[in-house]
């Protein structure tokens, strides 16, 4: 196995997720993620990049980007496909949280799966989407807490101690 | 349930739900092609190797010159006398090795019998062979 196949492996959970945060399909998203390994694969050098994983994160947001059927319309969440592997086969749960972080702003939706589920710093953050490490850790509280508030309201009663 | 209390808790509660992993990538598998390559090599070399054995089985071995008549030769004149059927291989190699072409003519035609006669008996083709038969 390659070491981009290695990579793949491992960040590609995260990597879809984070795809599919802002194109709101699974397929696109597949398809953003394939066509950035297949690169990777076909001119298969990542010495240049100082830090592979945000590299990674950062190659996948572009070729999201670039996708101009995704800049030239508004991105729909779709619903039949899941994001996530439930705890508990909690789908009610999964759909639930989608529906949640699909309801946050864009910026603010990217950090949180970066930083929750990619385990990137806020200064990596910061790199991937060109903006300071202090404007990821503010997004990213602002996100939590409303996520957190929409979560609790959908389930109608959240945990207290 | 999500907890309310505290950032760390609820930070808790949504990594439980795992991203899933995606499809693999178009092609895959590169582990396969290698053994792919091994498999047709060995079937090359396996094909090389009963080929030359054939050749090498085939080819005509070159002989020590002998004289025209010794009893080696002479065997080997017989050795064509059999009633195997004559090939062009077998008529070069008696021609070769007769002592003349008419020898080797002679030997073709009139093969020596192979088979002892018991006592008392004749042959019938030695015996219609001295009689005088009009035609």
């Amino acid at each position: 196995m390659t070491e981009i196949e290695q990579l793949y492996r491992q960040h590609g959970p995260a990597l879809l997720l984070f795809a599919a945060a802002i194109t709101g399909e699974r397929s696109r998203a597949q398809d953003a993620i394939h066509q950035v390994f297949l690169k990777l694969l076909e001119h298969g050098n990542l010495s240049h990049a100082q830090d592979v994983k945000a590299y990674l994160f950062t190659c996948v947001r572009n070729a999201v980007l670039n996708d101009t059927k995704v800049r030239q319309r508004d991105a729909v969440l779709e619903d039949e496909s899941a994001w996530f592997d439930p705890p508990n086969r909690d789908y009610a749960g999964e759909l639930n949280l989608r529906r949640a972080l699909w309801a946050l702003p864009g910026d603010q939706r990217q950090v949180t799966i970066l930083h929750l589920w990619s385990d990137l710093t806020f200064a990596q953050i910061a790199d991937v989407l060109s903006i300071s490490s202090n404007t990821a850790a503010s997004r990213y509280r602002y996100a939590l807490a409303k996520l957190r508030e929409v979560m609790c309201a959908k389930e109608d009663s959240c945990a207290t101690p | 349930m999500p907890p309310l209390n505290d950032d760390e808790q609820f930070e808790t509660y949504l990594k439980q739900f795992h991203p899933l992993a995606p499809e693999p990538l178009p092609g895959e598998k590169p582990e396969r092609a290698p053994r792919r390559k091994f498999v047709f090599a060995a079937w090359g070399v396996a094909a090389a190797a009963a080929i030359i054995a054939a050749v090498l089985m085939m080819r005509p071995r070159p002989e020590p010159p002998r004289s025209p008549d010794s009893p080696a030769n002479m065997a080997n004149v017989n050795q064509f006398s059999n009633s195997q059927p004559l090939t062009l291989g077998d008529a070069n190699a008696l021609l070769a090795h007769a002592p003349s072409a008419k020898a080797a003519i002679d030997q073709l035609a009139f093969p020596s019998p192979t088979t002892q006669l018991t006592k008392g008996t004749q042959s019938a083709l030695a015996v219609l062979s001295k009689e005088n038969i009009k035609l």
